[in-house]
């Protein structure tokens, strides 16, 4: 039996004693010893969506795409989602985990390849991480409460689409903001010193919209083509736009919690089956984008954003939102270099053409409540 | 000149490609630059904007193109290397700089390559696969990690065996190996005596009531609680016996337990009998007689004599019995922590004296599982009604057999009571509130207490205790009783080595400045502690109390 000659310690953060107890043991032996830390964090929240993905044991996923605070993770059958630090919000596809401060997962050893291992109960991410399950929310958005009236919802999206283009940044679709009564009633203008991404987005909006009100899916499809994976960014431009725009959309579009009376025609079955028809578009479409930003744009198809997006879009239409507008506008903005204001863009886009929606489907461009709250 | 650049499969986040984007166009010689996913769209974009040429137009909707114009084609090699070294540099993050942490043991073990011990201190689910690991990759392991499944401890217990490796744990606490102290350990001296333990308190009590007088240790292995269980079956007990057998440097080997199962018990004893070396068997608990071929206990035979078979086995049944066979069998006698000064005894006479009759009980607050264990031995060996606070009946005044107590014992460190908390070696708050909480219970009148110091405990226990004391005073003081209130009698077992951290000396005094009766070994507190409580104390003869004439 040989001796121990020297020391290779290994320990964890979360036990206060461990660090004592590893450099009073130092003290003997200085150079012989060396830390691996490994960290125990609890997860906040899982999307539904991701839950559904996830197995009670075995392996969960592998990392594809490692970032300084999340990655995203394949599963064996190839679908994909993502762990997160919690503070960057709720989403479909978003496991929250509570990381350290100042933390990056890069220092935990997390990189391409490394993998998600369910034991029954929490995960561990590669060699340094575990996450813990327990008191783990799972989130999905909720039902939308009692509507404000048309009028009402039309007063808060000119408000806030006239304060949007000054701030959005120029390489992605925010600027065309200034131009949504115009597009939601498939008018095309010529705009100077527009980007060249929304200069190229710009008729295929006019076309969706178009399309959507006269229900013309070949429209559809063509614009929804000429939209995926355009622009900068992991989510292009084009596919931001198209995820704000569905959870409008359906939000807008689908049931509401409580009385029903107060929808005022928003649910009626031909705008979902025009709705259905977009969704199927995007996501026919999505092979044409990444597929990090494609898996984001099927949840958005079924009408699931991020939390920050579902809360705009609660501000927008709630008779009585929890939130302020300009509070959740901020949230959401924040968001990448472009994404979160392109985002906004389909949202903006969708919460309009929900409203021309509610009118008979046809009418003429230009007409109905936007029009008429605009003038 | 036009150049696009492609990343397969290279996923970045948009504010870090807008920035590199950026940051490329203040080059010198490049005019356009931009970093863009490869989708069909995005590509016509690039075409439109003149930035497109045939490598980029390959590239897929999961392809990064990076795609600039150059002043020159000379400008390309060094323009790519700026790309790269800054993506990179992105990639790695805040992490460098920091100089290098290890991400794995494999990692660990390249950068320390003649390591040999790993010590594991992951949550209990992820312990043994972190051990399997270690193992196979040659290294003993000390686990100080608990709630790790029988089974598994089995399972790498046997592993460990095979590979001649030793598996310290699950739950082990301490070991000081050549002289390097792991885990809650001491500064003891390098010695004559090797022990083994499956209790890592019970380890440091045998270890410094040798240092105290002077002896040191060899080396001083930590099992696990269960290692002597009849599912373990005393594996590495047996392991750590041999390799201390071998070892030239160890001429006693001392063997600390709780009562093990029969088969262990069999299955160490037959290792033991087979020694060629003295050796102490404490057993807390056991009967003498009921360790194997344990001889009685006839006094302190001297050093180095042999007997016949078996004479070289002596068994102990507190773990100041085994620091004194070993000191006595070294050839070291009179320890300086062996009996009760005159002083002392007279103390206690008058704190004895002072308690009221319906205020004499006595509550034990310990943070060593094995200490409180020993004391509830000493103090049933007394005659003393006590009991441990888990086996209390819902009254709280008799145990779980309905009989009358009036010691009861507690283990702080017990995992009910660390729930959240760090162990009460280290975090004192626990043990200051139910110490002020059981002074203002009328029925006590002694409360005993464990201090344990060393490596990894807390930096001054004094520091934190004594206020505590102080508060439990004046609380039974304040108390209705007699109106006057009545009197605490706080005695302390101090466990510790001269040359810990914290200064042996120097908590042993502010703790008696304090007014607490201390003591260095565990059984003897407990027993000043039954004495005050029964006043049984005669000083002309003081019923098997030792007393030191200073």
């Amino acid at each position: 039996m040989k001796w121990i000659e020297s020391i290779c310690y290994r320990q964890m953060d979360r036990l206060l004693w461990g660090g004592q107890m590893m450099l009073t043991s130092r003290d003997k032996t200085s150079a012989n010893h060396m830390a691996v830390n490994l960290f125990d964090c609890p997860i906040a929240f899982i999307g539904k969506p991701a839950f559904d993905l996830l197995p009670r044991r075995g392996l969960a996923g592998t990392v594809i795409a490692p970032f300084s605070r999340s990655c995203w993770m394949e599963t064996p059958n190839g679908r994909l989602f993502a762990i997160a630090g919690h503070k960057s919000g709720e989403g479909p596809l978003t496991i929250g985990v509570v990381l350290p401060d100042g933390v990056h997962l890069d220092q935990l050893g997390v990189k391409e390849g490394t993998d998600l291992v369910a034991d029954g109960m929490d995960f561990r991410l590669g060699d340094r991480l575990i996450l813990r399950t327990a008191g783990a929310a799972l989130w999905r958005p909720g039902p939308l409460g009692p509507r404000a009236l048309n009028e009402q919802v039309a007063r808060r999206l000119w408000a806030l689409v006239d304060s949007v283009p000054a701030d959005a940044p120029a390489e992605g679709l925010g600027p065309l903001t200034s131009h949504l009564d115009q597009l939601a009633c498939g008018n095309v203008q010529e705009v100077p010193n527009l980007g060249i991404v929304p200069r190229f987005a710009m008729p295929n909006v006019a076309m969706l919209a178009q399309g959507l009100v006269q229900g013309d899916d070949d429209a559809i499809n063509q614009a929804v083509r000429g939209l995926t994976g355009l622009g900068p960014g992991l989510t292009p431009s084009g596919d931001d736009m198209l995820v704000g725009l569905m959870v409008a959309l359906r939000t807008a579009l689908g049931p509401v919690d409580g009385n029903e009376a107060t929808t005022l025609g928003f649910f009626q079955s031909s705008n979902v089956s025009i709705i259905d028809e977009l969704s199927r578009s995007i996501v026919r479409h999505a092979t044409r984008t990444n597929r990090i930003s494609a898996a984001l744009l099927e949840q958005a198809a079924l009408g699931i954003g991020s939390a920050a997006q579902h809360r705009v879009v609660r501000c927008l239409l709630e008779a009585t939102p929890v939130t302020g507008l300009e509070t959740a506008v901020a949230g959401l903005v924040r968001w990448g270099h472009t994404s979160g204001w392109d985002a906004l863009t389909g949202i903006l886009f969708g919460t309009g053409l929900a409203l021309r929606l509610t009118e008979t489907i046809g009418a003429t461009a230009g007409s109905g409540p936007i029009a008429g709250a605009r003038a | 000149m036009l150049k696009n650049h492609v990343l397969r499969n290279v996923y970045r986040d948009s504010v870090a490609l807008m920035r590199l984007s950026r940051e490329m166009e203040s080059i010198e010689g490049v005019s356009q630059a931009t970093t863009i996913m490869g989708t069909d769209n995005n590509k016509e974009l690039l075409r439109q904007a003149g930035l497109l040429d045939d490598a980029g137009h390959a590239a897929g909707p999961n392809d990064l193109i990076v795609a600039f114009d150059l002043a020159s084609p000379e400008l390309e090699p060094q323009a790519l290397q700026w790309f790269r070294e800054r993506l990179e540099a992105r990639e790695q993050g805040l992490s460098a700089g920091q100089g290098y942490r290890p991400r794995s043991l494999e990692g660990a073990v390249k950068a320390l390559p003649n390591a040999n011990l790993a010590v594991i201190s992951v949550p209990g689910e992820y312990a043994a696969r972190e051990a399997r690991k270690a193992l196979d990759l040659g290294l003993h392991v000390l686990m100080f990690s608990d709630n790790v499944p029988i089974e598994e401890e089995v399972s790498l217990k046997q592993h460990a065996k095979g590979m001649g490796l030793f598996m310290m744990g699950p739950d082990c606490g301490t070991a000081v190996i050549n002289g390097a102290p792991l885990g809650f350990a001491n500064a003891v001296p390098k010695g004559r005596v090797g022990l083994v333990s499956a209790s890592g308190s019970g380890l440091q009590q045998v270890m410094c009531l040798l240092a105290q007088a002077g002896e040191g240790v060899s080396h001083a292995l930590g099992v696990g609680g269960r290692d002597l269980s009849e599912q373990v079956n005393g594996i590495m007990m047996v392991e750590g016996f041999q390799a201390l057998e071998q070892d030239p440097d160890t001429e006693i080997i001392v063997l600390i337990s709780k009562p093990p199962s029969a088969t262990a018990r069999e299955r160490v004893m037959a290792a033991v009998a087979k020694s060629s070396k003295p050796c102490v068997v404490a057993f807390l608990g056991e009967q003498r007689e009921v360790i194997a071929k344990a001889r009685p206990r006839p006094g302190f035979p001297p050093a180095r004599e042999r007997r016949g078979k078996g004479d070289h086995i002596y068994a102990e049944t507190t773990l100041e019995d085994a620091a004194l066979r070993a000191l006595t069998l070294l050839g070291k006698t009179d320890p300086p922590w062996l009996g009760v000064s005159r002083e002392n005894a007279e103390w206690m006479k008058t704190i004895s004296a002072s308690l009221p009759d319906t205020g004499r009980g006595i509550r034990g607050l310990f943070s060593g599982g094995t200490l409180c264990y020993e004391a509830l031995n000493v103090l049933k060996t007394l005659g003393q009604p006590v009991c441990l606070e888990e086996d209390l009946d819902d009254e709280g005044a008799s145990d779980s057999h309905g009989k009358a107590v009036d010691a009861i014992l507690t283990d702080l460190g017990d995992d009910r009571y660390t729930v959240g908390r760090p162990h009460p070696m280290i975090d004192f708050r626990a043990r200051c509130e139910r110490i002020v909480e059981e002074a203002s219970r009328p029925e006590v009148g002694v409360i005993l207490l464990d201090v344990i110091i060393g490596y990894g405990a807390h930096p001054d226990p004094a520091a934190e205790l004594v206020p505590a004391l102080n508060a439990a005073r004046r609380t039974a003081r304040r108390s209705p009783q007699k109106a006057g209130g009545r009197e605490l009698a706080f005695v302390i077992s101090l466990c510790g080595a001269p040359d810990d951290p914290q200064g042996l000396e120097k908590q042993h005094q502010a703790f008696t400045e304090a007014g607490a009766l201390v003591m260095r070994t565990n059984a003897l507190a407990a027993r000043n502690a039954s004495v005050i409580s029964t006043n049984a104390l005669n000083l002309n003869r003081p019923d098997g109390l030792l007393l030191r004439e200073e």
